[in-house]
């Protein structure tokens, strides 16, 4: 435990700088956008006479120069104060919060499916490379990667919910029908089945091939060929073995296909009118909110590390030699 | 040419560079086999596919060639998804390089940026970017490329910092050159294989990263993109799906293409080895 408390703290610390970046780059960014926080305010009221202009840019303290701005910006984050949303008019980390949720089911539900068929079909595959078990997964697979998610979900729409009418075609759940505890979850987790399949089959195909490619390496290896050579049974080497000692790479590839999977639910999210983190992305985009753009830019890479941090943990204590050199001052 | 050979020899390899030159061929010659404007109308709207011999893939919403439009998108898919791999494969061995080969404080706040990169989703990245200044091409494939770049600037790095320990390298700095030069004549020229393996990998998921932009309405409107296609036939999707459904295919089938290429290349480039 004590190793995992030392790696953790490592992490957060060598992660603040990088936070800095993202921040500063973000910030950076966004200000080259023509047009500021004002300019989107008065277009949303229908315009203000310029007396109006001038009060609001002091009052948002767009009158301040660029790196003045970004030092408030930088110091206000530090007290988690992201600003108020232009299109929402409310603070933007209550906005992202009460959005957060959504995501993190849809995300967590698509890596648990991805990873846990992923790696057994992966072991099915690996179990004898080379045999027609192992050649249909691996092309189909590779067919699986090439498929675009938000296309996949607008496929499955079509089929599952406009045609046969299984599952129901958007939103995370029935409006407004009075659904409490466990019918209500089940109505959430009944909304989520198509997003959650659209979402996971590319991460499936990743994680299936590299589980085989992991166990194609193991079997040629020296404690393999022992394992034979003892007479052990073939499924308890597959299984005891080999799948084992491919299963460590796919942990740490559970926290680097984060990044990508929380990119990935933006436009799944926009498929089903899911009201997640994700969609929020898309109507900061589109009401040109960069207050709110910079905060979902900003919480993404947060939820990334922790993420990260996690799998590392998981890690630590799954291969105990991670770690170990640890100074433990 | 040894290659070349053995990578038409596997039946990956085969099949994802007939397909890949299919696909250029049509990008190439898409003005000459559909020399209108793919955007014009030339037909009643709707028309279902195979209904019509002189419109075999039907028309959209609007009344438009679906397959003049499939053609003129294999272009744009095509040129975003290789020159956003070429954007980031430069940016990335010339930022690896120079990290590895400068070493200490450079190195460090090198690789901090890319720490920041890698933990922005790229796809955020490219929207936030594209949304700033403005959908059209170039923008587009820069913004995918400024999500793809930290992987090639690793590999560089990792590269350069064996590389720079050879006795070559040694030989070069003895001779008097400058360290620029000796970074960018010595040391790039032998770390850039392996960076290179990694770009079937980054045109494949560009196409991709392209085909969500457009989707989301961040592309040029005056361009036809596969996304933007199965966008538009959204509005549709209930009484005509084919109109999403087609592009998507054309889509999976390019990405495909890469991935069965670089399988391929993959294997006869490691039998080579194996043989030397």
């Amino acid at each position: 435990m004590k190793r995992a408390f030392l790696l953790t703290r490592r992490r957060l610390l060598s992660s603040i700088p990088v936070l800095l970046i993202v921040v500063v780059g973000t910030f950076l960014l966004l200000e080259a956008a023509p047009g500021d926080a004002v300019d989107a305010y008065l277009l949303s009221i229908g315009g203000g006479d310029p007396a109006l202009v001038q009060s609001l840019r002091e009052s948002y303290g767009l009158d301040q120069s660029v790196f003045a701005r970004l030092w408030l910006y930088t110091s206000a984050l530090v007290r988690l104060d992201l600003g108020l949303s232009v299109v929402f008019g409310r603070p933007i980390l209550e906005v992202i919060l009460e959005r957060l949720p959504n995501t993190l089911w849809l995300m967590g539900s698509a890596t648990a499916l991805s990873f846990g068929l992923g790696s057994a079909l992966g072991i099915a595959a690996g179990a004898r490379p080379g045999s027609a078990t192992d050649r249909a997964l691996s092309i189909g697979s590779l067919a699986l990667y090439a498929v675009p998610s938000f296309w996949l979900g607008l496929v499955f729409s079509v089929v599952f919910a406009v045609q046969l009418r299984w599952f129901p075609t958007a939103g995370i759940e029935t409006i407004a029908s009075g659904k409490e505890g466990l019918s209500r979850a089940l109505d959430i987790a009944w909304h989520l089945v198509l997003p959650v399949a659209a979402l996971s089959f590319i991460y499936l195909a990743l994680f299936l091939r590299m589980m085989r490619a992991g166990m194609a390496e193991a079997w040629r290896q020296d404690f393999a060929l022992a394992a034979r050579a003892k007479g052990l049974a073939r499924r308890r080497i597959v299984h005891r073995h080999i799948a084992r000692n491919a299963l460590l790479p796919l942990v740490t590839m559970l926290g680097l296909q984060a990044a990508s999977m929380l990119g990935g639910s933006v436009v799944i999210e926009s498929v089903f009118a899911i009201p997640g983190f994700g969609r929020l992305a898309q109507e900061a985009v589109a009401g040109r909110d960069a207050p709110l753009l910079t905060g979902i830019i900003v919480v993404s890479a947060v939820l990334v590390i922790v993420v990260n941090l996690l799998v590392d943990i998981a890690y630590a204590l799954l291969d105990l030699r991670v770690g170990a050199a640890e100074p433990s001052a | 040419m040894n290659v070349f050979f053995r990578l038409l020899r596997s039946p990956e390899g085969a099949i994802g560079l007939a397909v890949l030159c299919l696909l250029a061929l049509t990008a190439i010659f898409a003005d000459v086999i559909f020399p209108h404007d793919p955007l014009s109308i030339v037909g009643p709207a709707l028309l279902p596919p195979f209904s019509d011999p002189s419109l075999p893939l039907g028309t959209d919403r609007l009344g438009r060639d679906v397959l003049a439009e499939l053609v003129h998108g294999a272009r744009a898919s095509l040129a975003v998804g290789i020159a956003a791999a070429v954007v980031a494969l430069v940016i990335g061995s010339l930022i690896g390089t120079l990290a590895g080969f400068a070493g200490g404080l450079i190195d460090e706040a090198l690789m901090r940026v890319v720490d920041a990169f890698q933990i922005v989703p790229a796809f955020l990245l490219a929207l936030a970017f594209v949304s700033v200044i403005g959908a059209s091409l170039p923008v587009v494939v820069l913004a995918i490329a400024l999500g793809a770049w930290t992987g090639p600037a690793r590999l560089a790095r990792a590269e350069v910092l064996s590389i720079r320990a050879r006795d070559y390298v040694a030989a070069a700095r003895v001779i008097g050159m400058r360290p620029l030069e000796i970074a960018l004549s010595e040391v790039l020229p032998n770390a850039l294989p392996p960076v290179l393996a990694l770009s079937s990998v980054i045109v494949a998921s560009s196409i991709l990263i392209e085909a969500a932009l457009s989707f989301l309405g961040l592309s040029d409107p005056n361009v036809v993109t596969w996304g933007s296609m199965i966008a538009e036939g959204r509005n549709v999707l209930r009484s005509a799906p084919f109109l999403s459904i087609v592009p998507g295919i054309a889509l999976m089938i390019t990405v495909l293409g890469v991935y069965l290429l670089s399988e391929g290349l993959a294997d006869a480039l490691s039998r080579r080895r194996a043989r030397a």
